[in-house]
């Protein structure tokens, strides 16, 4: 069970030539995986996950949705589809419109059919899963800070206990310390409820401190499926998808040209890079 | 992403595209004029001015869909109004007498008729032509009382100066419709705009602010596919928190409609505010005097159009006063 993409097409403007999504084939599973799709502007990511819950319906192909075959004529009601997957979108704090926090999140909850009551008590949980306290709950989310209200929003998804969470560009113009918080707390959701988190970015340390799977996407094709590593080891692959390396690789390819350190597998976080360069640095004399 | 056409502008060069947009303003007021001064029954002068028309149109290069497109939205207004002129006034000849007799059968055959026109009405193409058969249809399954007696009789009467005024209301509307077509198919919104500025400068004297007033437009113009986008994503961001916007109840409704309407709201302001900040940044003063990126600039082309279509107007009018049509 999960999210099965055949073969799926899909273009905006119907007499253009060059499709958005090109004969994608794609599988996404329940089974705790914290996949990043990267690409650059243009390639395609956000028509991607708008069709993981059938927002867009694709003009060829299929995709199966927890067991629903969304095809272009897919016409019944996708209420279930869309309580199963979560879709976060880029700047979500613009969908907030209640009184108040904990109204705003339970909005969620009583349109997939809960009482009052229960969507409450899952806004409380979700509120505080996403580290919101209590004093904010009363609150109108317009009088909270950017970072609050990005909280929320992503509290108003989790509160309808997705399976899997999809995020498009969560961190975009959040500052470095609330950028940091959000990726741990998707990391924590993944890790304690085992849900599947996908989220578009564009930063590369992101990919290499959380991703379990990366897919790359270039003018619509799925170019690069699989675990990070080999992607960030073929630096000419990697140009040729206009990609970057993680901030920690450079920095280890670099000091390996000088001379300074060695390593046979390429290291792609902070921590890695330490304990090769504690390693190396104690070897040659340094404390 | 998908592109949205706003306006009805049709990209190509021709002789009309060319002209300044000042000049295809005032000679569509004066052509208005002109319409409306033809008198009753002078079907020669009618007749000039849908030759001139057509010219025009064929000088444009656009494709003759696009003015057909213009005029089919207000088929049904000029389908009802000949109707009305041709049944319900009555001076002149005779033309037709219809006979008209209400039975019960005849009121519930028409009804059928009524009802399975709505039923099917989605599913037809060229609509206003299905709705003229049943108003006929209608009209002449009530001249025969087909069972048992009629409740009532009356008689429709058709006479000749119905008919010629609804002919010349309808070429009158039709003629406004497509000179007006030709203005904005042929001018794009932003020429329009700097061009209804120039035009409304008098107004200036009575301190009526019009360069704010032209400011505001272009900006109205600028937004609208902006704010069309947001809105989709909004919608689509309610939607995977589960609004179903095709539910019906009148309760959910009103949940979805403030769900869109609040972030609407916020996302307006905040993009007025940014974009006012922008503006001051760049040292724009409300009122100021400014100067223009492009001058609008009157060609030999544009007196020689003026002067055709004040001279035809003038003619026209003279001829009036004279009593010479």
């Amino acid at each position: 069970m999960g999210i099965n993409f055949r073969n799926v097409s899909f273009r905006y403007n119907k007499k253009a030539s060059k499709p958005t999504l090109d004969n994608i084939t794609l599988d996404i599973f329940k089974k705790s995986e914290f996949i990043t799709i990267l690409g650059h502007t243009g390639s395609g990511k956000s028509t991607l996950v708008q069709h993981m819950n059938a927002l867009l319906l694709p003009d060829e192909g299929e995709v199966e949705i927890f067991g629903k075959h969304i095809t272009k004529k897919y016409k019944d009601k996708l209420k279930d589809t869309r309580k199963k997957v979560g879709l976060v979108f880029q700047f979500p704090e613009y969908q907030l419109f209640e009184e108040t926090v904990l109204k705003d999140i339970m909005f969620g909850p009583k349109n997939f059919g809960l009482s009052d009551q229960e969507a409450k008590s899952k806004a409380i949980e979700a509120c505080k899963q996403v580290g919101l306290g209590e004093e904010l709950w009363t609150r109108s989310p317009f009088t909270l800070s950017g970072g609050q209200m990005r909280r929320v929003a992503i509290a108003g998804i989790l509160a309808s206990e997705p399976d899997v969470l999809i995020l498009d560009e969560p961190t975009v113009g959040l500052d470095p310390v609330g950028k940091k918080e959000l990726l741990n707390l998707l990391e924590d959701i993944r890790i304690n409820t085992g849900k599947t988190i996908v989220i578009i970015s564009h930063d590369m340390n992101v990919v290499a401190k959380h991703a379990t799977r990366v897919i790359v996407l270039n003018d619509g094709k799925v170019v690069y499926n699989g675990p990070k590593l080999p992607l960030f080891s073929d630096l000419e692959r990697l140009r040729s998808f206009n990609l970057d390396l993680p901030d920690s690789a450079r920095i280890a390819i670099e000091l390996k040209e000088k001379g300074l350190i060695d390593f046979d597998e390429l290291p792609l976080a902070l921590e890695e890079l330490r304990k090769h360069l504690k390693l190396n640095l104690q070897g040659a004399g340094y404390e | 992403m998908n592109k949205i056409a706003f306006g009805q502008y049709y990209h190509t060069d021709s002789f009309i595209h060319r002209l300044d947009p000042r000049t295809k303003i005032i000679s569509l007021i004066l052509m208005m004029v002109f319409i409306f001064v033809i008198p009753k029954n002078q079907f020669v002068v009618l007749g000039f001015s849908v030759a001139l028309l057509l010219a025009v149109v064929f000088l444009t290069k656009v494709p003759l869909i696009r003015y057909l497109k213009s005029l089919k939205q207000i088929m049904f207004l000029l389908i009802f109004s000949f109707f009305f002129q041709a049944l319900f006034n009555n001076s002149g000849d005779l033309l037709l007498t219809i006979n008209q007799n209400i039975s019960i059968a005849n009121i519930a055959l028409g009804v059928v008729l009524i009802v399975l026109y709505l039923f099917f009405r989605k599913y037809l193409p060229l609509k206003f032509l299905w709705l003229i058969l049943l108003v006929i249809s209608i009209i002449y399954i009530f001249q025969y009382p087909i069972i048992g007696q009629s409740l009532k009789s009356y008689q429709l009467k058709v006479y000749r100066d119905g008919v010629v005024t609804g002919f010349f209301i309808i070429v009158r509307i039709m003629l406004l419709i497509v000179f007006s077509s030709i203005l904005t198919l042929t001018t794009k919104p932003t020429d329009l705009n700097n061009a209804l500025e120039w035009l409304m400068r008098p107004l200036e004297w009575v301190k009526i602010p019009t360069s704010v007033l032209a400011m505001m437009i272009s900006i109205s113009l600028r937004f609208i596919p902006t704010l069309f986008l947001e809105t989709e994503r909004i919608l689509k961001a309610q939607a995977s928190r589960g609004v179903d916007f095709k539910e019906g109840k009148v309760k959910a409704k009103i949940t979805q409609i403030i769900s869109l309407l609040i972030p609407m709201f916020i996302i307006s302001f905040k993009r007025a505010f940014d974009l006012a900040d922008a503006m001051e940044a760049r040292g724009y003063i409300p009122g100021a005097k400014r100067t223009k990126l492009a001058l609008l600039k009157f060609g030999l082309s544009d007196y020689f159009v003026l002067i055709f279509a004040l001279g035809i107007v003038i003619g026209l009018i003279v001829l009036r006063v004279n009593h010479a049509l």
